[in-house]
């Protein structure tokens, strides 16, 4: 395949599917920052992946798989890898949203173990079998199903407690 | 309402989406490249001559910005106090609280009340890079820093030995090297004809497992079969995976971040299945 062609392909798949992408990252990650460097580094990856990729029409599927099996807690780290740079960012530094933009629901998911959270979003959210969340997260299938139980589990639990504490305006302890 | 809907639904905006599709298209061309030059370099390999001769074409066929970063080798730039004197030495230069970084230019710049405590210059065969520990007399910091291509675009780490509390400076970059690659050493461990890990000259072995099957969820690297801790000139102490090899073993060493890996075999195993980080094993070659 020649790069233009490649990069004709790529491009508008890019230019099509990114929001969608974006979106997962974040619910993945909890973290605009993080979620933005998380499919960045995964769009590369496709880059380079994309003559096989794009033949065999996987090319959701695979970045889907790169962003579930992203070690979300293992970059939260205090040592990284980065790319650095040292021209003046076209942008200005982000400002971290407001505590209060951020859902009840995104607090809650983000609390239960990194994975529970992503079995509970392949199964619930990204509608994936039981089978295929094993596939993608190379866990065994009864281990999938037992952390989507423990992570609905436990988040009906906290969306519940913020629920009544709404409700009364005191912390459920 | 579902899971699906709530999510689909949630109200959480989004900020400024930062995406810079020629960035990414930057990086990817430059990953292939690099995977080409690999391939061309494993595949004519077979004689030091060729090997040689490749080499020295990479070198002098390189960009305009390597070639200063080469020439500019050997010294670094301290930060004054006062920032803006030094055109480095502006605060976008150390990004995430770094002390330590290389400028697109390839120049090493060191924060004000920070200095180079070591240097190591081009620590990963055919890669451009510098590992460096720096200090302001309290604290220490651990860089490899890749020398930026002409984008300005460069793979560095930092850290220190507050994450990694107990290991040497030259153990820990063993392990970065390792993991930039996706390689390991043959320079400490081989099999012999029965299977035993013996230890090259000048290492000796403290402890090892042979034939294990690694437990499930392991993801350190591909094919390993043993376990070994050495003693050696430069590591005390030292943990590696090994596996097989046509030439005799490749060994990967294991040094765990916050010390969380306990000194026997079966710690080095437990570490490997549920903390190695295998996304980023190999990561400087591209891996995907």
């Amino acid at each position: 395949m020649r790069r233009d062609e490649r990069e004709a392909a790529y491009v508008e798949f890019v230019t099509t599917r990114r929001s969608h992408l974006r979106r997962i990252a974040y619910v993945i990650c909890g973290d605009w920052t993080q979620a933005d460097d998380l499919l960045q580094q995964a769009l590369v990856k496709l880059y380079v992946a994309w003559p096989r990729v794009h033949r065999d029409g996987r090319e959701e599927a695979y970045l889907r798989r790169i962003l579930l099996n992203a070690n979300i807690d293992e970059s939260r780290r205090p040592w990284r890898r980065e790319r650095s740079t040292d021209r003046v960012p076209d942008h200005a530094a982000r400002e971290p949203l407001p505590v209060e933009e951020r859902s009840a629901l995104m607090d809650a998911l983000h609390q239960l173990p990194e994975i529970q959270r992503k079995c509970v979003l392949s199964r619930h959210w990204l509608g994936l079998s039981v089978a295929e969340t094993s596939a993608e997260l190379r866990i065994p299938e009864g281990t999938v199903k037992s952390y989507t139980a423990r992570g609905l589990a436990t988040l009906e639990g906290l969306l519940s407690a913020e629920h009544e504490e709404q409700q009364t305006g005191q912390p459920i302890c | 309402m579902s899971l699906r809907e709530s999510i689909d639904r949630d109200p959480t905006g989004a900020p400024a989406d930062p995406f810079d599709l020629d960035l990414t298209l930057r990086r990817g061309r430059r990953v292939v490249r690099r995977r080409r030059t690999v391939a061309a370099l494993t595949g004519t390999a077979a004689t030091v001559v060729l090997a040689t001769a490749l080499t020295a074409g990479l070198s002098t066929s390189g960009d305009p910005v390597r070639d200063t970063a080469v020439a500019s080798r050997g010294s670094e730039i301290r930060c004054p106090a006062a920032e803006g004197l030094i055109p480095e030495c502006t605060s976008q230069v150390f990004r995430y609280d770094n002390n330590v970084t290389v400028t697109s230019s390839g120049k090493l710049v060191v924060r004000a009340g920070w200095s180079v405590t070591r240097r190591v210059e081009d620590p990963i065969a055919n890669v451009r890079t510098v590992a460096v520990a720096v200090s302001d007399g309290t604290e220490v910091e651990w860089a490899l820093i890749e020398y930026p291509d002409a984008n300005g675009d460069a793979f560095a780490e930092h850290t220190g030995p507050r994450d990694f509390p107990g290991v040497a400076f030259d153990d820990w970059l063993d392990y970065a090297k390792s993991r930039w690659t996706g390689e390991g050493t043959t320079a400490v461990v081989r099999f012999n004809q029965a299977g035993e890990l013996v230890a090259q000259p000048g290492w000796s072995i403290s402890q090892q497992a042979t034939g294990l099957t690694m437990p499930a969820g392991y993801r350190g690297p591909a094919d390993v079969t043993a376990v070994v801790q050495v003693l050696g000139p430069k590591r005390s102490g030292g943990w590696y995976l090994v596996r097989h090899t046509p030439t005799g073993a490749e060994a990967f060493p294991v040094v765990a971040w916050d010390g969380g890996m306990e000194g026997s075999i079966e710690g080095v195993l437990e570490y490997a299945s549920s903390s190695y980080v295998l996304s980023e094993q190999g990561f400087l070659r591209g891996s995907s």
